[in-house]
């Protein structure tokens, strides 16, 4: 189990130094972000001077060299933007993005999983032909949309929920449904057939055979064997809400982590960039890790290898 | 295989262990949430509308209770030092932190603010007598001393202030007594008192700002203005609060909220649901909707400046002036305006705007005539070259769309364009070191209301866009910049407008309306100079 971790871990530091080399050789291939920060009557010295300041008139393997000692000290530079520190810019936006994540989650798990269940328990019964319509419509429809009608309902015609800000606990339901509906569909699909699978299996006869209450062998034969591709897809989705409630983020007007990369993006504020994949990085590398473990939990063949 | 000993662990336990994981994972993330904004949870209470009949009927009266102000832009502020910013987003706000000497009403004419009165002592010298008794929201008096600090700090050279250039025509302030203060220009500069009351020339308190440094006045700001500030969550809000001690008067709202909403339908949907009071930036296509919204109204007004073409007159064919106006007739502005722009914009017939000295109103719109385009083309001695668009995307509203039609009818016209889409960010960098290829687009504002601000500013051998040279246009628009006789300035740059005219330095395309949402319970009227103002005489409760 120990070397398991050990292997794991040194495979997660590679990716996020993959993940944040990649990171700095593109934006330094799309374009100057001095440009941006100067006024365009500035001197070509004012300039100068900043790339200097910047560190930007040095040699890509230097600026290279630079970016990899200071980000293990989680020193990305200043933002250019807001002209503080860009680490510190990122942090403060972690508990805004880890709200609406979790939140989504919570949708897609609470929500998706029983249902899974009930439709793979009872299949092509009414509620097996509901759920599955549910995912199909959960995963064709664009985030940016169902957040706008959602909005448009909840929040202007019965004004049950702000349109948008985190003011409130309550602000939180929309931008939940909305982006956990994808992750709810993923899951509810998948636990269903994985579900189906292991209920057409010899061993869950063996235990109906042998006279066990239906509930346990659901419960207990069944839905335990079916969980394991179900925690890899829960494990992946949550790294995804993590990184991936941009939309969401923008539609809901919430002050999370994607939002602001993707307007540091477009403000060629590449100290917030770069520290922001790193953190969403590292959060996708941890979760994934922490899948792996579940699985050894939940599989012990798997501790083996 | 050991499958068989799974079948004797304790039922529901899988399902179980992911539920408590999931629980135990939210639970303690919302309740940090509710934790971080204390008392802030009646911030989006929806406001009982008392509904007008209809859309046209403009100010109802708010309820009793309303007392807060919320405003929602399409980004966040990025700083509320207001020499480190002329963005949109940010001089909002600075605009009402802080004071000017002086300001433009709404009609644009200049008035007095913090400057009771103002006056030329020679041709480099102008003198401004200071209102008396007005503090800073910490206590401080204002005084000279403060205005030298200002203006001074602006060309100092420190770092990242994006108002360096504003004031480099003032070669010295001069500190009389406490009240009174004397500009010394390098040059005569008859745009000076303009300069002083547009951005840059917020008044900073010196003793405080010295105190804290840059960075300590950034995150706890202090100025004159009408609005104090209380507080800036970085990405949701910031909260100001009447300033009750303001020279001019209090204003009717006890808080006024900045909030950054960047999705036009969630700002729209906020402003119906009552949420926010005041929405910027509504885009053409959105007017019409926010017009039908029951509890609010459509606030206009054309925007003080152009969106057009700039054109690289150093390269062939575009160095040739019968060219370039083969293909300003060749552009179909009334369709860009009304299909693209759903009408909201005028079509403009000169490099400067209504309002701005030496406007000419006697000038006809840009026409549209492929006839004669074609004629002038089979004259210019175009052979087939290619011209490059360098269009972005959302640089301004709609460049990419109107790039599309413009080279659709130069196409159609017989001219080789290529149509290459190009960042924001790299469009500012070629913008600076002056390497487009053909055209892009530009967005030259008349800060100034003057052509100085606008034309010349960007024009001139030393400004940003120094592509077209000639002769005459030359001397006329440095003879203009430092020129105190009205009537000598006013012909000066009414035969640069010719000139413009027949060289198109750039392709003027539409002066576009700029419109906001604003609840009916609530009269705010926007400038056409960007200004935003909150005091009392532009900002009353509906109805009252």
């Amino acid at each position: 189990m120990t070397r398991f971790l050990i292997l794991r871990l040194l495979r997660a530091i590679v990716v996020i130094w993959g993940v944040i080399t990649v990171v700095f050789i593109v934006l330094r291939l799309s374009g100057d972000p001095i440009a941006l920060l100067v006024p365009p009557e500035a001197s070509a010295e004012e300039v100068d001077r900043l790339r200097d300041e910047k560190g930007l008139n040095d040699p890509l393997p230097i600026q290279y060299g630079v970016f990899i000692r200071d980000a293990m000290t989680l020193d990305f530079g200043d933002s250019i933007r807001y002209r503080q520190d860009a680490f510190r810019v990122v942090v403060d936006r972690i508990p805004a993005t880890l709200q609406i994540a979790a939140a989504a989650f919570a949708v897609a798990v609470l929500i998706g999983l029983p249902i899974g269940i009930l439709s793979a328990v009872r299949p092509n019964s009414i509620l097996d032909n509901v759920s599955v319509l549910v995912a199909l419509i959960g995963q064709a429809v664009p985030t940016f949309f169902l957040g706008i009608v959602l909005i448009l309902v909840f929040a202007v015609r019965l004004s049950w929920f702000p349109t948008s800000g985190l003011d409130s606990a309550s602000g939180l339901v929309l931008p939940a449904v909305t982006l956990g509906a994808f992750a709810m569909a993923s899951i509810t699909r998948l636990t269903r057939s994985a579900m189906l699978e292991v209920l057409g299996q010899d061993y869950v006869r063996t235990a109906r055979a042998k006279g066990l209450n239906e509930r346990v062998v659901i419960n207990a034969h069944a839905l335990r064997n079916a969980l394991v591709p179900v925690v890899t897809i829960m494990g992946l989705q949550f790294g995804a809400l993590l990184g991936g409630s941009v939309v969401t983020e923008t539609v809901f007007s919430l002050p999370g982590m994607g939002r602001l990369i993707i307007q540091s993006i477009g403000n060629r504020d590449y100290p917030v960039v770069q520290a922001g994949v790193f953190l969403i990085a590292i959060g996708f590398v941890g979760v994934n890790l922490v899948v792996d473990v579940l699985y050894a939990v939940l599989d012990p063949r798997i501790r083996l290898t | 295989m050991p499958i068989q000993t799974i079948h004797h662990q304790r039922p529901l336990r899988g399902f179980g262990v992911l539920i408590a994981l999931v629980v135990a994972a939210v639970a303690p993330l919302v309740a940090i949430g509710q934790e971080a904004t204390p008392g802030a949870g009646g911030g989006a209470t929806p406001v009982p509308v008392a509904i007008a009949t209809e859309p046209s009927e403009p100010l109802v009266a708010p309820p009793a209770d309303k007392t807060e102000l919320v405003i929602a832009q399409a980004a966040d502020v990025s700083t509320l030092d207001p020499q480190k910013s002329t963005q949109g987003n940010d001089i909002t706000v600075t605009f009402n932190l802080y004071d000017n000497l002086l300001a433009r009403a709404r009609d644009l004419t200049l008035q007095p603010m913090l400057a009771s009165e103002y006056r030329q002592v020679d041709d480099l010298t102008w003198e401004f007598t200071l209102r008396e008794g007005v503090t800073f929201h910490n206590g401080e008096a204002f005084g000279a001393d403060d205005v030298e600090f200002t203006i001074e700090r602006t060309y100092s050279g420190e770092e990242g202030l994006t108002v360096a250039s504003n004031f480099t025509t003032v070669a010295d302030v001069v500190v009389v007594d406490d009240l009174t203060v004397q500009f010394k220009t390098k040059a005569p500069d008859p745009l000076l008192p303009g300069r002083l009351a547009f951005y840059g020339g917020q008044m900073l308190p010196k003793d405080y700002f010295t105190e804290v440094g840059p960075d300590g006045f950034n995150s706890a700001p202090v100025g004159t203005g009408p609005v104090t500030f209380t507080e800036y969550v970085v990405g949701d809000r910031l909260t100001l609060t009447r300033n009750d001690a303001y020279w001019g008067g209090p204003i009717a709202f006890q808080t006024v909220v900045f909030r950054p909403i960047p999705e036009i339908a969630t700002r729209v949907a906020a402003l119906e649901a009552g949420e926010v009071d005041i929405i910027t930036k509504v885009p053409p296509d959105q007017v019409q909707q926010v017009a039908d919204l029951e509890n609010a109204r459509v606030e206009q007004v054309l925007y003080n400046g152009l969106y057009v073409l700039g054109v690289n007159s150093t390269v062939a064919p575009l160095d040739n002036p019968l060219l370039k106006q083969a293909l300003s007739l060749a552009i179909d502005r009334e369709a860009i305006v009304d299909e693209l722009w759903s009408g909201q914009g005028e079509i403009p017939s000169q490099p400067a705007v209504q309002g701005d000295f030496a406007y000419d109103p006697s000038l006809p719109p840009y026409e549209y005539d492929p006839e004669r385009a074609a004629q002038l083309l089979e004259e210019s001695g175009y052979a087939g070259e290619t011209i490059v668009i360098e269009t972005t995307n959302g640089y301004v509203a709609n460049d990419q769309a109107m790039a599309e039609v413009i080279a659709a009818g130069w196409e159609e016209l017989g001219v080789t364009v290529q149509l290459d889409l190009i960042e924001t960010a790299v469009r500012a960098e070629k913008n600076r070191t002056q390497s487009f290829l053909g055209m892009w687009w530009s967005d030259p504002t008349s800060a100034l209301n003057d052509p100085d601000g606008m034309m010349w500013r960007l024009l001139a051998p030393e400004g940003a866009q120094p592509y077209f040279r000639d002769e005459e246009f030359d001397r006329l628009g440095a003879e203009a910049r430092i020129s105190l006789d009205p009537a000598l300035r006013e012909a000066n740059y009414r035969r640069m407008f010719e000139i413009f005219n027949e060289n198109f330095p750039w392709l003027p395309i539409l002066q576009p309306q700029e419109s906001y949402g604003v609840a009916n319970t609530v009269s705010w009227y926007p400038y056409a100079n960007q200004y935003f103002n909150l005091r009392v005489e532009n900002l009353a409760l509906g109805g009252s």
